[in-house]
């Protein structure tokens, strides 16, 4: 009697864990963070800061005055050039050199830097730069955008900004990583420590004491991630 | 008289209480929070400090079973993967050791007794020292990281081989004889007539081996490298530090399946035992 209570009581114990089991896994997996990943990148990134300028003639040249917080000027010296876009009177002429329409539009041209300057109240530094081949009939008084762009150095690691995370420790990122568990392959992500060297609006240049050549980080993500979860891979 | 049993009766109490107790705790502190669990019992091991003695939940939580049964199924895998390793080791421990058992109780073969002997002294060295001979043996078979690498070097069991020789050294050879005569061949003698009247013996090694092999550490720390592949009985380590309620709840379905098992060998256990006391 007793011992066919004990063999029912463990039977229903082996069959509910075996139950549990069973769910637990189709939870477990339900409940995963989906993650997208990207590689990282070689290359340089470009980094670009726009402002307005005021157009005007001197010497028979097209000059453009403009100017910029101090922490850009850096972008500005190294290729001493600047791209400009403003707004033009185009003729368009036929073959037998007759005026078919004329239209205002814009139009980009490079400039070079003539003079910089610190400004009076030294708030900024100013900048005139020469149009090298202005086209069109250039409108002095509309208006026009300037375009600081620098190349920045080649970097081993470059990634979209959203995948670079911050919290109290830093810079970091989550690092996908295959590992054997007991249902097979599965992924996790490591938290690596990352340092910023280059930032521009979408991209980020890392380094890092890893080595993350060809190595997939997390883009975007379901759900919160720690170092070490369990994820899904979209 | 009766004072000597009131006596009796009060130490066995005060020691069924202190076996009891930590049992007793882990089936309630499985039902605590986290939270409860930490404020009462957080504090245990810094030096100097007393705990409180808290029993009983104040809030029934299912926390840790939730954790277990539902959320994450890497625990009841360990769970299954034990069990699996358990009935593994426990049967291969069943046959080595009846065969070495009948061997050594209905045989006569040259240095019988001095083999015997080693096996007895093989059962008194601690596993400690064995530990390190097994792994050379272990990796030089490529077996390191698997399950085999547990199981085989457990299938032998100095204690098993000892206590069914003393089970079936207890039975007459008459018997056997008479089965003999009946025309039955060795292992016909020993299937058939000798394992029956060792039931006691073989339930008692049954229920031994298994819980040896279901509460090993040493054996995967030392033989399993991949942590995903560790047993229950190791993993419930790392839980224990991580999450308290989750800790008690494996605890706690660590303990069923050896309870189901004693409960059902009871009676067999103790004439069993009783037998490896015997000259």
């Amino acid at each position: 009697m007793k011992n066919k209570t004990l063999i029912r009581a463990s039977l229903v114990f082996f069959i509910a864990l075996l139950g549990f089991t069973f769910v637990s896994y189709s939870v477990y997996n339900a409940s995963l963070p989906v993650v997208t990943t990207v590689m990282t990148e070689k290359g340089s990134i470009v980094q670009s800061t726009t402002t307005s300028g005021e157009l005007f003639e001197e010497n028979a040249e097209i000059c453009v005055k403009f100017s910029l917080p101090f922490s850009e000027d850096s972008k500005v010296q190294p290729i001493n050039n600047v791209t400009v876009e403003y707004n033009s009177l185009i003729t368009y002429l036929s073959e037998f050199d007759e005026v078919i329409a004329e239209k205002v539009e814009p139009v980009t041209s490079i400039a070079s830097i003539k003079s910089r300057a610190i400004s009076e109240d030294q708030t900024c530094m100013e900048y005139v730069a020469v149009l090298d081949s202005p086209e069109g009939d250039v409108l002095m008084k509309s208006n026009t955008n300037i375009t600081v762009s620098s190349k920045s150095e080649g970097y081993s690691y470059i990634v979209p900004s959203s995948c670079v995370r911050r919290d109290a420790d830093g810079d970091y990122i989550f690092r996908l990583i295959e590992r054997n568990s007991l249902f097979g392959k599965e992924y996790c992500v490591e938290r690596v420590t990352v340092t910023i060297k280059a930032q521009n609006g979408h991209q980020s240049a890392i380094d890092s004491q890893d080595i993350l050549i060809s190595a997939q980080i997390v883009y975007s993500t379901t759900l919160p991630l720690y170092n070490g979860s369990t994820v899904a891979v979209q | 008289m009766r004072v000597k049993k009131y006596l009796s009766v009060t130490a066995l109490s005060v020691i069924a209480v202190t076996v009891l107790l930590p049992i007793l705790f882990t089936f309630s502190a499985s039902l605590m929070s986290n939270v409860e669990i930490s404020r009462n019992f957080g504090d245990a091991s810094r030096d100097g400090s007393f705990t409180p003695f808290h029993i009983f939940p104040s809030k029934l939580a299912f926390d840790g079973y939730l954790e277990l049964l539902i959320r994450n199924p890497n625990y009841l895998m360990r769970f299954w993967i034990s069990l699996g390793i358990c009935m593994c080791i426990s049967s291969g421990q069943l046959i080595i050791s009846i065969l070495g058992g009948y061997a050594f109780s209905k045989f006569r073969f040259p240095l019988r007794d001095v083999i015997f002997y080693c096996i007895i002294i093989l059962m008194m060295l601690p596993y400690q020292v064995t530990v390190v001979p097994t792994y050379i043996v272990i990796r030089e078979l490529g077996l390191i990281n698997s399950y085999v690498s547990l199981i085989l070097p457990s299938i032998f069991s100095a204690f098993g081989v000892f206590l069914m020789r003393q089970v079936m050294s207890a039975i007459p050879d008459s018997i056997l004889e008479a089965a003999k005569l009946d025309g039955a061949n060795t292992f016909t003698a020993l299937y058939r007539v000798l394992v029956p009247c060792c039931s006691s013996g073989i339930a008692a090694l049954t229920v031994l081996s298994f819980v040896d092999a279901w509460n090993m550490v040493e054996q995967p720390i030392v033989f399993i490298k991949d942590t995903f592949k560790q047993p229950l009985s190791v993993f419930l380590l790392a839980v224990n530090g991580e999450n308290m309620a989750l800790g008690f709840a494996c605890g706690v379905i660590m303990i069923i399946p050896v309870l189901f098992l004693l409960l059902f060998f009871e009676k067999q256990l103790v004439s069993g035992i009783g037998y490896s006391v015997m000259k």
